[in-house]
């Protein structure tokens, strides 16, 4: 067996060198193009109800949504069922805006007023955000229990975290795993814990590409 | 019948997929509980009265399951799960609201009426193990919950809790020990906050 892998590697590379490619290289590539027309499609056509949709949004895998509300998506946004199947719940009146180059797998994201998230913003598999304290129940829209959720650029939720309504996430700041966040949290911060507190803050000479 | 457009207000309810059941959300609710009530084994102790389930649900019943009349299990994230273990009473009140919730009943978990349990509730009466020799059986102590409580997302309820009448637990918090009425809890372990 090892053998036979060896020889077929020792192919290629002679192919590579000589110009050639492997025919199964040539199989892999339609298959991944496939796999990738299958994810925009799949995007296309479960977020057919938002109101701007930006270019090159992949859905991979099973996303689940019911959009009553507004709903505006950037471009390059991907969204990710690989650990969880990520929900997106819009009641009517409510509002989310999700920014461009957004990478989202398996999160729980339910809006009955006002939403906001920037720009390149990570969202880990079972983050629950939803700014409201009564999250999938009928009293969920009412407005004792709402308040609006902003999450600015580059901020990375990391798994199992919730995020309580009338929280504001500062730019670049990372919310750490089975976080339950309750207070505003300051640009570049690591915050962590039950309620969230501020862990230490980012090096901002490490962190200079995101600054620009 | 009658009363459930008063207290459930359907079309603000973000969480159905079912867009064209909507207008004939009465009937078809009844209807699916009908299906799902006569598919399911509830075991011979069961007493149901106009329980409807929405989505999947899973039921395992050895001792005494009783639900409420217009009480709604919904499953739009997990199907909710209901386990009751032999010589274990698990009782729901009336015109409740659950939503992918789980509750494992050992020994007793009585829950008033009007309440709402968010998804990824667990409610667990017992320790399933004892501490020393985990072969047997752990400690268990019942659960008794009040009308109009509010358990939101992830909440966690340990043995021998009580819970008064309309308390709020935030997101996530684990509940350890009794909360008095109308206050609201959270964080790990569950304390009181004053506001």
């Amino acid at each position: 067996m090892k053998e036979l892998l060896l020889k077929q590697l020792h192919t290629i590379q002679k192919e590579k060198e000589l110009g050639k490619h492997h025919p199964l290289l040539y199989l892999w590539l339609i298959l991944r193009l496939m796999q990738l027309a299958k994810s925009w499609l799949s995007a296309r056509w479960v977020l057919r109800d938002s109101e701007e949709l930006g270019r090159l949004v992949f859905a991979k895998g099973s996303l689940k949504t019911t959009i009553k509300g507004r709903l505006t998506i950037g471009e390059r946004v991907r969204f990710w069922s690989t650990i969880h199947p990520s929900h997106i719940q819009i009641s009517q009146n409510a509002t989310l805006t999700i920014g461009s180059d957004c990478f989202i797998n398996g999160a729980l994201i339910a809006a009955y007023k006002n939403i906001q998230i920037g720009n390149g913003v990570y969202i880990a598999p079972m983050a629950q955000i939803s700014d409201s304290y009564a999250f999938g129940l009928p009293s969920a829209s009412k407005t004792e229990q709402v308040a609006t959720i902003i999450i600015e650029d580059d901020a990375w939720i990391a798994t199992r975290a919730i995020i309580l309504p009338g929280v504001r996430i500062g730019k670049g700041a990372v919310v750490g795993v089975g976080a339950v966040v309750s207070k505003d949290v300051p640009a570049f911060a690591v915050v962590g814990g039950v309620p969230a507190k501020v862990i230490r803050f980012l090096n901002q000479e490490a962190t200079s590409g995101l600054i620009e | 019948m009658k009363n459930r457009s008063t207290t459930l207000n359907w079309p603000d309810w973000p969480a159905n997929n079912h867009k064209a059941a909507d207008i004939l959300m009465p009937l078809s609710t009844r209807l699916r509980s009908w299906f799902r009530i006569n598919r399911i084994k509830l075991g011979s102790n069961a007493v149901l009265k106009n329980v409807s389930f929405l989505g999947k649900i899973v039921v395992k019943n050895k001792g005494v399951l009783q639900i409420g009349t217009q009480t709604i299990f919904l499953s739009d994230f997990q199907s909710s799960r209901l386990a009751v273990e032999k010589n274990a009473t698990l009782s729901i009140g009336k015109n409740c609201c659950m939503n992918s919730v789980i509750i494992a009943a050992n020994q007793h978990i009585e829950i008033g009426d009007n309440c709402q349990f968010g998804p990824y509730v667990h409610l667990m009466d017992s320790d399933f193990h004892d501490l020393n020799d985990r072969s047997q059986s752990g400690k268990s102590a019942p659960i008794l919950i009040g009308n109009n409580v509010q358990l939101s997302t992830r909440v966690i309820i340990l043995r021998g809790v009580q819970i008064g009448d309309n308390a709020i637990v935030l997101p996530g918090a684990v509940v350890t020990k009794n909360i008095p009425a109308n206050t609201k809890a959270a964080g790990v372990p569950a304390r009181i906050l004053v506001n």
